[in-house]
């Protein structure tokens, strides 16, 4: 267990010097800024309260830590009854009605506002000396600790994700940050984040500077070394598993290349970690298949009994050389798909899992990459949309990226010419002064009226839709006047209506507004309504202000 | 004359110790309540600052009076942050006679008079073990039989009678006049200590204010009523005038005022005494044998002596005279010792003001990974062309035209981790969303870069990596 | 009646309570039937259909629902199964637990298949004991539970919390114990859920959270979920199962969330089978299965509908089976025999006499087939009632065994067709068709009976196949046979027979061609496939009173699935007595005056330019109203005297304009009408606006803006 922590320390040593010592006289206000990982920082906290609380002279009944979450605690009275709990180090129950930790029941409740709180913590004070005198009324040499103690109770608090009391507790991020001197009690408050103090100083010099600790982001080595020493052997007495003792090395080498792959990208040990634990059992399982192959092989042939075969032993070099020149080009897919997680390791691991006795094969054939997840094939994408879905999506993105002003250009016909004026020779590129135009669809959507949309709408099926519609009733005479007749159904609205649902469009206007049209806007991008439109064969880059 | 470099393994408690030992002066001093005696017992009274000394006698008086014969006084207590108002305040409570009712109440916390309110019954329950305003059904009960061994801590009876007022027992706003007006009348005379006085100013017809200070005003002295002080503690100088006119008059606009150390001597005399401290617990006395002493007061007498270091004390004094600043920067000086390099160094001062207190904006710039890095310079081209603010596609879009250009990047970025890194800066802050994003596509919320373009540069030039910087220097 | 409605189906937003009074009683609410009577019913013919209309479409419908659920059950399989060992098995190494959710995309948006893997869910009832074989403990959350973070959390809480039947509810002090948004107290239940039920690790309940209509949940609030919820995982075996509507890629996930919350999941995606397939894997198993047959065929019209509208407006099967619902509502509802769909009423009920038009209609009808085809019952012309009734079941039989025969021979026209494409031949050119390839399609061109120079085609195809393909093809035919229902291949004995024959007479050892035995065979087969076929695919028509059982192609009402808001307002405003009275006034016209105000109004909007001046148009208006009282008074002279003057009703057409006419007027009668009139104006201006016809531009005095034009009617 010792070790394990020792692992997760690991490049982490200054934090963990750095907040121990200065725990045994702390200041009040202490701020932890970790801008890579804060998550494994807030570990590493954890682990630090326990080993401080167990070495302290006192033991925890004259210290106590609470480590509270800013984002779980959203509302004040979380904060409280989370800190006064874990501080007291109390388990609600469900049989007592999940009572919060109190001095007697139907005490006073500390939950109410921020003097109840500093009450409760007064309490808690009070409670532990007298636990501790307790304690040491048992004890022998009572007087001597007093006077090494003195009396008084430490409570640390420290609270990770800070950031967010910004946004939830505005009003409490100065009385916790002056915490002490208010309550005047010996108490420290540590705020985790992995944003700067500046970013949520209140303003006005409100609350005191705290006592910064940087964490400073890890080298590759570090964390190559951090991740190896974190190989753990999973025992399964069977079958050497993955993370066999004996693979150790062969891990080290993995993590090593792992980490010059992806190091550029990402400097997050977690992250690294998470990548690693998803490809190593497909990169070891040939040496593990190679060692079955082996048992099996020397079980047959009943000549040499003994376990010696059926020990697994460290790889050769050569193996070592195979497996990378095998492996190392789906190291980079693995970053590219795991990372942004495109989709799960578990999942990847299975997808990608190498064909069994790799290594018995002839080392010419390499292994081909797992297909991906169903997440980015793309033109599967949209199948399931009806087509006149399809259409009203290009309307939208057209109606999102065009200006208004240049509909009467791309739709508008005249009555004799049957072909759309073409559009203005636009003036691209910079115009003396003020800033380049920037094309809209880099802006992003803007948005639109519902006329625009079915305006635009009857003039794309118009375009395009006419021949694959079943005819038009005779009684419709005029050109146009059928796709005006279909435009106006309630399908159409209905299905805009689901599109917005699926958040394909969203709906601008407030959904209880009946005074004019609502508007809308273009939830696609350009690619995807690229694709519709290639699947309605409707030629989008024409119908586009600024092509691409 | 020479320091040894590494220390010798006999001697690490010492310096753990000696560690332990400055952060423990630091907590105290940062501690309102012991630092009296601390530096009592330091007799570094010299440091004790004059102006301080004279607001801390005139408190006395003003206090005294109110304990001894019964005045309703006023008065505000000013000054910057970090010259000791608090202390100042404590250490006068301390050694005034016949313990008086001290309520404490913070602008910080009691952001309205009913909040305000219930802490003062609270806190009159708690010293008057009488309960004022309580609802009938919730009397204290007895508690010897809750708590047998409370003689063995005297702290016991305070919290408990503390713990038996419950939220229930609280007045109702309107009966603030009666509640103010009733504390003369009670048996021991009142201070009480308004910490950030400007805030109270804040409250709706500051009727709490108002009360206090009428209360004060017109408990005339030698009737039967006790006496009642009201201080008020407050860093803004134009306190004053935020007062109503009918509060005002009541004000007695007695002003104490609190001041830093004025000169640096002051301050690196403080910072001689935090590193070299008198107190130490008795089994840090064990370990503190005469070689280590002799070895730890020649470095600091070198150290403090050394002209940069001086310099650098000297730079923030002349930024902040906010003691707490020079002991953030002892504290974690003290943190830095380690057996390889046991005494303060100037390298290490340096570094310490750079953690403490001048904060670079962004100091892990050059660390970022390659996308992120990708998108600072992006930002910057998008900057160059008259855009303060920038989408994701926008930056997008510029990365993409450069990699087509030039051929010639080191890592080729596709698949989502530019996203990621996009996604990383903003949640660090280093992007900021300036419009709201409520109905906007990720990829379509405009940002602003807190990133000046210089940091970029420098930050590019860290990493070396050359087509980066050409792409920056494209920039114009 | 379409269905049990489910009344906690939130996708649902109206229910059709049927009236549940019995159907069959006189003619006191026969008027609140859905099915309107006409001249020649039975005396309860309308009650009759009615139940004929349930049984058909009950038996429909459930045949569909089953098929529907039959094509769910696999997926449902997996995502339970997935749930089931989401904490088992979790890839070793992975820094930190990852929160189990599981994604169904379900582009249909219906909400079936949800509620299916929700009951598989909750199937287990609990009482004491037996916990430890519940699997999951689930609840649902709705986007409208999750306004803000607080009301989310408790949503989900209180889900799993309040269920006194797992764990007796403890009563709480709420100010000194836990909030009800904490997640704590979830840890504190399910701590004692472990211990009063003592569960082990691995047989320990999941906690499945259900969120429906997964976009419309607000992002930020779904982050700082699952972010809280990832706290506690494994510790709260908490599993998340997001329905989707949107389409699976780009995933929406992906699109919204962040990285930071992604990285937190562990998402597996699961697709419901979507698409144009599944509406022809429901429509072939339930009209064109030889296993089954539905008391009513659907015509070619409604069939290419029902496509048309699935891959056109909205692919959903909710909308397709209510389609064909309407379908058969229609045919029930138009065809007043359709009450014999499933048995002929007794004879004394036909011998009464009230029901003479039923009869010379049946006696017409069956005459008019019996002239095309006289050769099925012969000369015995329906004299009497009980022949009439032999007759009529004759008629249904046949036609029964007619579409069975259909059947058949669309399935074995598609194993032909199937066959040819395995041979690698083009076969029949099903997928060239313009406008989307579905087999639908040929079904829909069998029942028009169109197929013969396919049929014709396959045949001559079939007449040049090798030996060693012929004996494939005649095995597969033979298997076909084997495995229809015993009723149906007994009919088709004679077909079977002369498989048999054919394949007996191929010869045993293929290798050496006898091609001429083979060819000339071949020949005989493909001459005979031809003749059966068509034989099997005569039109329906030709059956005596086919259109009972058939809706042939009568036109679908699109109308009123898919109604053009638009064209329907303004037709009512124009024509208003279309809506009021259906049938007799349809040929008459009425005069301007005759119509409602707001009709009034809205002629004179049509007639004025851009801009209205508000007077002139009051002032057209009272023209018109002056007029209608000039009729009324006519009308009314006779009895003028006797009507009582009150205070004109407000309101609306010309019923309300009583009292207001009175011939022997006095001023303040005068006053009156003109209040009236402008009481009235101003109604129908209001309600013009409120329809949006009316633009209030500040611009110019007095004056609105005409919003629509050129209404050609």
């Amino acid at each position: 267990m010792e070790d394990v922590s020792e692992a997760h320390y690991i490049g982490y040593e200054e934090l963990v010097t750095d907040l121990s010592t200065l725990l045994t006289y702390p200041p009040p206000f202490i701020y932890i800024n970790d801008p890579i990982s804060p998550r494994t920082t807030s570990m590493i906290v954890d682990s630090i309260f326990e080993k401080f609380i167990e070495e302290f002279p006192g033991g925890s009944s004259s210290i106590r830590a609470a480590k509270v979450n800013a984002i779980s605690c959203f509302s004040a009275r979380l904060l409280y009854d989370s800190i006064l709990n874990s501080l007291a180090s109390w388990e609600a129950q469900w049989d007592d009605g999940c009572a919060n930790w109190n001095i007697e029941d139907d005490g006073p409740r500390w939950n109410e506002n921020f003097d109840g709180f500093i009450h409760g913590l007064h309490a808690l004070c009070a409670y532990l000396q007298d636990e501790k005198a307790r304690k040491k009324g048992k004890g022998k040499q009572k007087q001597k600790s007093t006077e090494y103690e003195g009396d008084d109770v430490r409570l640390i608090i420290a609270i990770e994700r800070a950031e967010r009391l910004k946004d939830n507790l505005p009003e409490l991020l100065v009385p916790l940050t002056r915490l002490a001197e208010l309550a005047r009690i010996d108490l420290t408050v540590i705020f985790i984040s992995d944003v700067q103090w500046e970013d949520i100083r209140p303003p006005l010099g409100a609350s005191p500077d705290p006592f910064f600790i940087d964490v400073l982001p890890l080298t590759k080595e570090t964390i190559t070394n951090r991740i190896c020493s974190k190989f753990s052997y999973t025992s399964d007495d069977l079958e050497p598993g993955p993370y066999h003792p004996s693979l150790k090395g062969l891990y080290s080498h993995f993590i090593s290349v792992l980490c010059d792959v992806c190091f550029p990208f990402t400097n997050d040990p977690q992250e690294l970690e998470y990548i690693a634990a998803a490809r190593w059992p497909g990169f070891v399982q040939p040496v593990l298949d190679e060692h079955r192959r082996k048992v099996t092989s020397e079980s047959e042939n009943e000549m040499n009994e003994g376990d010696a075969g059926s020990t697994l032993h460290p790889p050769t070099e050569d193996v070592r050389m195979r497996l990378s020149r095998i492996f190392n080009s789906s190291l980079n897919s693995a970053m590219e798909e795991l990372y942004p997680r495109l989709t799960n390791a578990t999942e990847w691991a299975s997808a990608n899992q190498p064909k069994s006795d790799l290594l018995a094969k002839p080392p010419g054939e390499v292994m081909k990459r797992g297909t991906l997840g169903s997440s980015l094939d793309k033109d599967e994408g949209m199948k399931s949309l009806s087509r006149m879905s399809k259409f009203i999506l290009v309307a939208a993105f057209i109606a999102s990226t065009n200006p208004t002003k240049s509909d009467l250009r791309m739709f508008g016909r005249g009555l004799d010419e049957k072909k759309r004026k073409r559009r203005a020779t636009k003036a691209t590129g910079k115009t003396k002064g003020g800033p380049a135009k920037i094309p809209q669809r880099l802006v992003g959507p803007v948005q639109f009226p519902l006329d625009r949309l079915l305006a635009i709408l009857g003039a794309l099926l118009e375009e395009n839709d006419v021949e694959s519609r079943p005819p038009a009733p005779p009684e419709y005479t005029i050109p146009g006047e059928y796709t005006d007749m279909e435009t106006g159904r309630i399908g159409i609205y209905s299905s805009i209506m689901k599109l917005t649902s699926m958040r394909l469009l969203h709906r601008m206007s407030h959904p209880d507004r009946i005074d004019g049209p609502p508007a809308l806007k273009c939830g696609i991008s350009y690619d995807v309504a690229l694709l519709l439109a290639k699947q309605l064969d409707i030629p989008l880059n024409d119908l586009m202000w600024d092509p691409i | 004359m020479h320091v040894l470099e590494v220390l010798p393994p006999r001697l690490y408690p010492c310096l753990n110790s000696q560690k332990r030992a400055i952060l423990r002066t630091l907590q105290i001093s940062i501690h309102p309540y012991p630092s009296y005696e601390a530096r009592k017992e330091r007799g570094d009274d010299r440091t004790g600052l004059e102006t301080n000394e004279v607001a801390l006698q005139q408190l006395y008086d003003l206090i005294s009076g109110t304990v001894n014969r019964g005045e309703g006084n006023s008065c505000l207590i000013l000054g910057p942050r970090g010259s000791g108002k608090t202390r100042l305040v404590e250490r006068c409570l301390l050694n005034i006679p016949n313990k008086p009712i001290i309520l404490r109440l913070s602008g910080w916390t009691q952001h309205s008079d009913r909040l305000a309110m219930r802490e003062i019954a609270h806190q009159l329950n708690q010293q008057t073990g009488t309960t004022i305003f309580v609802h009938p059904d919730d009397v204290p009960r007895n508690i010897d039989n809750d708590y047998p061994d409370r003689e063995l801590n005297p702290f016991l009876d305070k919290s408990v009678s503390s713990m038996l007022v419950s939220s229930a027992s609280l007045p109702l706003s309107s009966h603030l006049p009666t509640l103010i007006s009733a504390l003369p009348t009670l048996p021991r005379p009142t201070i009480v200590i308004l910490d950030g006085f400007d805030l109270f100013s804040l409250h709706p017809r500051q009727s709490l204010l108002y009360c206090l200070l009428d209360t004060a005003q017109s408990c005339h002295s030698g009737a039967k009523s006790r006496g009642l002080a009201v201080v008020g503690i407050t860093t803004r100088v134009d306190t004053v005038n935020l007062l109503e006119k009918r509060v005002k008059s009541r004000f007695s606009g007695r002003i104490l005022r609190t001041a830093p150390p004025q000169d640096l001597e002051g301050w690196i005399e403080v910072a001689k005494a935090t590193l070299m401290p008198r107190v130490l617990d008795e089994n840090q006395e064990k370990s503190y044998n005469e070689e280590w002493k002799s070895l730890w007061n020649m470095a600091i007498e070198k150290f403090l002596s050394d002209r940069s270091v001086t310099k650098a004390l000297n730079e923030t004094f002349s930024i902040t005279r906010d003691i707490r600043m020079l002991n953030k920067i002892m504290a974690s000086l003290a943190l830095h010792l380690a057996p390889t390099s046991p005494f303060p160094s100037v390298s290490q001062i340096k570094a310490t003001v750079l953690s403490q207190r001048i904060r670079p904006r962004s100091p892990f710039l050059h660390t970022l990974s390659y996308p992120a890095l990708c998108l600072l310079i992006a930002s910057v081209h998008v900057d160059s062309t008259g855009h303060s603010t920038f989408t994701f596609e926008m930056l997008h879009e510029c990365f993409y035209d450069q990699l087509r250009t030039s051929l010639s990047a080191p890592v080729q970025v596709n698949g989502g981790s530019i996203g990621m890194a996009f996604e990383y800066l903003v949640s660090v802050k280093l992007f900021t969303c300036i419009a709201p994003s409520t109905g906007v596509a990720k990829e379509f919320v405009k940002y602003h870069s807190v990133v000046a373009r210089e940091d970029v540069k420098k930050a590019v030039d860290k990493t070396g990596q050359i087509n980066l910087r050409k792409w920056f220097t494209k920039a114009q | 009646m379409t269905s049990i409605p489910n009344l906690d189906d939130i996708n649902q937003t109206a229910y059709y309570i049927p009236f549940s009074g019995s159907a069959d009683d006189e003619a006191g609410n026969a008027i609140s039937l859905p099915l309107q009577r006409s001249k020649n019913d039975l005396p309860d013919g309308d009650g009759m259909r009615l139940d004929a209309y349930m049984k058909a479409w009950r038996k429909t419908l459930d045949r569909m629902q089953s098929l529907i659920r039959a094509l769910h059950a696999p997926v449902v399989e997996q995502v339970i199964k997935k749930v089931h060992n989401s904490y088992t098995n979790v890839l070793p190494g992975l820094p930190y637990p990852e929160l189990p959710v599981v994604c169904i995309t379900n582009p249909t948006s219906s909400s079936s298949f949800i509620n299916d893997v929700a009951v598989r869910l909750d199937s287990t009832e609990l009482d004491k004991g037996d916990l430890p074989d519940i699997p999951f403990l689930s609840t649902s959350l709705y986007p409208t539970d999750c306004g803000n973070i607080t009301s989310a959390m408790k949503a989900v809480i209180g889900g799993f919390v309040d269920r006194p039947e797992l764990l007796m509810k403890v009563k709480r002090k709420p100010t000194t114990s836990l909030a009800s948004h904490d997640i704590e107290m979830l840890v504190a239940w399910y701590k004692s859920i472990r211990e009063t039920y003592n569960v082990t690790a691995l047989s320990q309940p999941k906690l499945v959270v259900i969120m429906h209509d997964f976009e419309e949940f607000d992002p930020g609030i779904v982050q700082d979920l699952f972010y809280i919820c990832s706290l506690h995982v494994p510790r709260l075996p908490l599993v998340f199962m997001l329905s989707l509507s949107s389409p699976p890629s780009p995933s929406y996930l992906q699109l919204t969330y962040p990285r930071s919350t992604m990285a937190l999941l562990r998402t597996h995606k699961f697709d419901v089978p979507s698409g144009i397939k599944i509406l022809e894997e429901v429509v072939l198993k339930t009209y064109f299965d030889p296993e089954f047959e539905p008391d009513v065929m659907i015509g070619p019209t409604t069939l290419k509908h029902l496509i048309d509208n699935f891959t056109r407006q909205n692919s959903s099967l909710e909308a397709s089976i209510s389609i064909l619902h309407l379908a058969h509502l229609k045919h029930f509802s138009t065809e007043p025999l359709t009450f014999l769909t499933q048995s002929t009423p007794s004879s004394d009920t036909l011998s009464h006499p009230s029901s003479f038009h039923t009869l010379d209609d049946l006696l017409t009808r069956l005459q008019g087939s019996a002239q095309s085809t006289d050769k099925e019952q012969g000369a015995d012309w329906p004299d009497t009632i009980p022949a009439l009734i032999a007759t009529i079941d004759y008629a249904r039989t046949t036609f029964y065994s007619r579409i069975r025969r259909l059947r058949i021979g669309s399935r074995l026209i598609q194993l032909v067709q199937k066959f040819m494409k395995t041979q690698g031949y083009k076969g029949l050119d099903w997928d060239q068709r313009p406008g989307g390839s579905s087999i639908l399609d040929v079904m829909v061109d069998i029942l028009r009976g169109k197929l013969g120079a396919g049929v014709k085609f396959l045949g001559t195809m079939v007449k040049k196949l090798k030996a060693r393909q012929l004996s494939v093809l005649l095995e597969e035919i033979h298997i076909f046979f084997q495995t229809l229902p015993t009723a149906l291949r007994s009919n088709e004995e004679e077909a079977r027979e002369k498989i048999m024959a054919s394949r007996s007479a191929l010869p045993e050892q293929m290798d050496i061609d006898i091609s001429a035995i083979s060819s000339q065979l071949a020949e005989s087969i493909g001459e005979w496939l031809v003749e059966y076929l068509n034989n099997l695919l005569r039109p329906l028509e030709e059956t005596a009173l086919w259109e009972v059982w058939y809706t042939g192609l009568s036109p679908f009402p699109s109308d009123l699935m898919n109604p053009s808001v638009r064209a329907s307002m303004l037709a009512g405003l124009l024509r208003p007595y279309d809506f009021v009275d259906s049938d007799d006034s349809e040929g008459v016209t009425h005069s301007l005056s005759e119509l409602p105000d707001t009709s009034i109004l809205f002629r004179r909007y049509l007639d004025s330019g851009k801009m209205i001046n508000v007077y002139d148009w009051f002032e057209s208006f009272q023209l018109e109203l002056e007029t209608q009282r000039k009729h009324l008074r006519k009308k009314l002279a006779p009895e003028a005297i006797k009507v009582e003057r009150g205070s004109p009703k407000k309101g609306k057409g010309k019923r309300e304009v009583t009292s207001g006419g009175d011939p022997l007027e006095d001023d303040d009668g005068e006053e009156k009408w003109r209040v009236e009139v402008q009481a009235r104006f101003m109604r129908a201006l209001q309600e013009l606006d409120y329809l949006g016809f009316i633009k209030h531009t500040g611009r110019k005095a007095d004056h609105v803006q005409r919003i629509v034009y050129d209404i050609h009617d």
